[in-house]
């Protein structure tokens, strides 16, 4: 049988990673790996990695000139064409936290009802301040986890964007109402401070009438003390990408893929309270 | 030394948890001399086996006795403001627990009273007495992070919180009914019972005040009727956010969990269960948390301090550690979450206080 053939869209550490992921996995062969901005790799199955904002808005006009499919990382733009191009099927939005196989068996085991009655879903993640330039694909990152692992519609959010730490926004705080009451808190903040011995912090938390399920995929690190007494963290997690991968191109695959309109609708929500400062109802679309 | 005579009202869960056996350790400052409880067994109970001389079903014999110096309230918040104003009308100092009361209005009824009768008044927020709050205040007040800018504090309960503790005693049930905690005629809930020492200690670390808050509450519990979850996000007026998430009946075996973060401009300060208790222990069925109720705060040193803080001030004619006005702001925070979660919008904290002068709500 003939190998997949497998095209890379993006920049960077995280396009590294997502090549060494693909070099690696049996049955596919890697056709090529190009910048947002270049023309697509002629492949079987295109994959974004696109972990920065602007990558991400690059790939959505990329896949809607060539009419080919690409799976990437969840939208920010919810523009038309964003809209237009999540409806037709170009894109297949993949969080990338699926790639940490803690994340992938709390939202399996959620799904399985192992919790029983949801009671709420609290997430965190902690990311260097440096790291304030990607807070909003941080945030499309989780929610459109969190939107894969609670099935009940989102009929209320409330959300705030601030600036904690400079200039730039780097903190999101969101809390999300579910039609089957689950509450839904979010935050994802660029605030670990220079010398934090970690490198980033992520936890989701599931509560339950019936069980807690408690994730932590970056406590995996080595601690070391120098002699100085500073510690550092250094990460001996998994690389998420081998993860994400795998997901991609199962999404790929599905020949009818779940409506990504309710994550859509829900982020265009979140956006609009945190600028309102209000808590934003949902319109009665399924979201 | 000359021992302060005390007299405790409310003899239920929190009173003989940490209260009367905080006491009896103080023995050489004070001298336990009469319980009131309107449940008769329970005050006799708790006289006989803390060493009161006396117990009463009305709290105004107790504090009638001109032999009392302080009284400690330990009775559920509704009924603080009636007791702590007779108390202080009648000379007594007073410690009280938290919450400080139901609303504003009596809160500051016992905070006239206090001084309309030359007593002192302080509220047992326990955890500005305890080790780990007072070592994160600490570090902030010495300026180890800078400005503090974002404060996240989540607090997990299992179901049967007192599971490990062998209480002889059980919550007040009024009227045979469901216990006070869990009826919605005499509790507000989560916002009150346990995020009056979320909204606090965020007052205490963010040293401002909230302008705004979110908050989103359910009840969890079939048949429940009082919020036990709840999730909020507080504005304060330095621009600082402070964040809760506060679960109430998590299942048997999850332990008691805090997980304080801290996170200034210069800094960050973690102060969590590490990673969720003490003690862990597999077996076939999974794994357990023997030591879970040691995660209680107030089984370490916590209740000692404050008790004994508060005879200090007595004795000394010092000032309280813990204004009653912080108890006080701490409350308004509460009620504005609850007040937000019922409107399913921000409500602002001068929105509380105009409803509480009877001007338009939030
Ligand atoms: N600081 C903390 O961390 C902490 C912890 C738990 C409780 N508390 C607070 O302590 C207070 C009591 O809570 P609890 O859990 O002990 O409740 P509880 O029901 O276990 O005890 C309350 C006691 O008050 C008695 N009582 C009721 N009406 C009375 C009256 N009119 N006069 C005298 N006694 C009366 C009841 O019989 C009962 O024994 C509440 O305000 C609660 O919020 C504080």
């Amino acid at each position: 049988m003939r190998e997949l053939t497998v095209g890379l869209i993006g920049r960077g550490d995280a396009l590294d990673s997502l090549a060494h992921a693909a070099r690696y996995r049996p049955g596919i062969r890697l056709a090529g790996r190009v910048d947002p901005g270049a023309p697509l790799p002629d492949a079987d199955r295109l994959i974004c990695a696109g972990s920065s904002s602007s990558e991400r808005a690059a790939v959505v006009a990329l896949a809607l000139a060539a009419g080919r499919r690409i799976a990437m990382p969840p939208l920010l733009a919810l523009d038309d064409e964003a809209r237009r191009a999540l409806a037709s099927g170009s894109i297949v939005q993949v969080s990338p936290l699926v790639g940490y196989a803690p994340l992938r068996e709390v939202a399996q085991r959620v799904r399985r009802g192992e919790i029983g009655r949801p009671y709420g879903l609290f997430a965190l993640h902690h990311l260097p301040r440096d790291a304030a330039a990607d807070l909003d694909a941080r945030l499309a990152d989780l929610l459109h986890y969190v939107l894969e692992v609670l099935e009940s519609p989102v009929v209320r959010v409330y959300a705030r964007r601030s600036a904690l730490f400079g200039e730039q926004d780097d903190t999101w705080h969101a809390i999300l109402h579910l039609a089957d009451e689950t509450l839904v808190t979010l935050e994802v903040a660029a605030c670990l401070p220079a010398g934090w011995p970690e490198p980033e912090r992520l936890l989701v938390e599931v509560t339950g009438s019936d069980a807690v399920l408690r994730a932590e995929p970056t406590r995996q690190a080595v601690h070391a003390t120098k002699r100085d007494g500073s510690t550092r963290a250094v990460p001996w997690w998994p690389d998420p990408s081998a993860g994400y991968l795998e997901a991609a191109l199962a999404r790929l695959e599905q020949t009818d893929p779940p409506s990504e309109l309710r994550y859509l609708e829900v982020l265009s929500a979140l956006l609009s309270a945190a600028t309102e400062q209000q808590a934003v109802r949902l319109a009665d679309t399924g979201a | 030394m000359r021992r302060l005579r005390i007299g405790v009202i409310g003899a239920g869960t929190i009173a003989q948890s940490a209260h009367l056996p905080a006491i009896r350790r103080l023995a050489d400052e004070l001298e336990l001399v009469a319980i009131a409880d309107v449940r008769a067994e329970v005050a006799a109970d708790a006289a006989r086996r803390f060493g009161a001389e006396a117990w009463y079903v009305d709290y105004r014999e107790l504090i009638a006795r001109p032999d009392i110096d302080l009284v400690d309230i330990c009775t559920p918040e509704f009924l603080h403001c009636e007791q702590a104003v007779a108390a202080a009308e009648a000379g007594k100092h007073v410690l009280c627990e938290k919450p400080m009361a139901s609303t504003l209005q009596e809160a500051d009824a016992m905070i006239a009273a206090a001084r309309r009768n030359g007593v002192k008044l302080m509220i047992g927020h326990s955890r500005r007495f305890t080790r780990r709050y007072q070592e994160v205040a600490r570090l902030i007040r010495e300026g180890a992070v800078g400005a503090v800018r974002l404060v996240r504090e989540n607090e997990r309960r299992p179901r049967a919180m007192y599971g490990g503790l062998e209480l002889q005693v059980s919550h007040w049930a009024p009227e045979g009914g469901r216990p006070w905690l869990a009826s919605a005629a005499y509790s507000q809930g989560a916002a009150l019972t346990n995020a009056v020492h979320e909204t606090d200690l965020a007052r205490w670390f963010t040293g401002s005040e909230a302008l705004s808050i979110y908050a989103a509450a359910r009840v969890t519990e079939p048949g429940g009727e009082v919020p036990d979850f709840l999730t909020y996000v507080v504005t304060f007026a330095s621009g600082a956010i402070a964040a809760a998430e506060i679960v109430n009946q998590l299942p048997a075996g999850y332990p008691y969990y805090h997980m304080l973060e801290v996170v200034g401009t210069d800094g960050m300060i973690r102060a969590t269960d590490p990673p969720m208790s003490p003690m862990e222990i597999w077996r076939a069925d999974g794994m357990a948390y023997p030591l879970n109720f040691s995660h209680l705060l107030h089984v370490d040193d916590a209740y000692l301090q404050e008790i004994a803080a508060f005879a200090r001030c007595v004795r000394e004619d010092s000032e309280p550690p813990l204004d009653p006005w912080d108890a006080r702001q701490a409350l308004a925070l509460s009620i504005a979450a609850v007040r937000s979660s019922q409107l399913g919008q921000p409500v602002t904290l001068a929105a509380v206080e105009a409803e509480g002068k009877g001007l338009q709500g939030a």
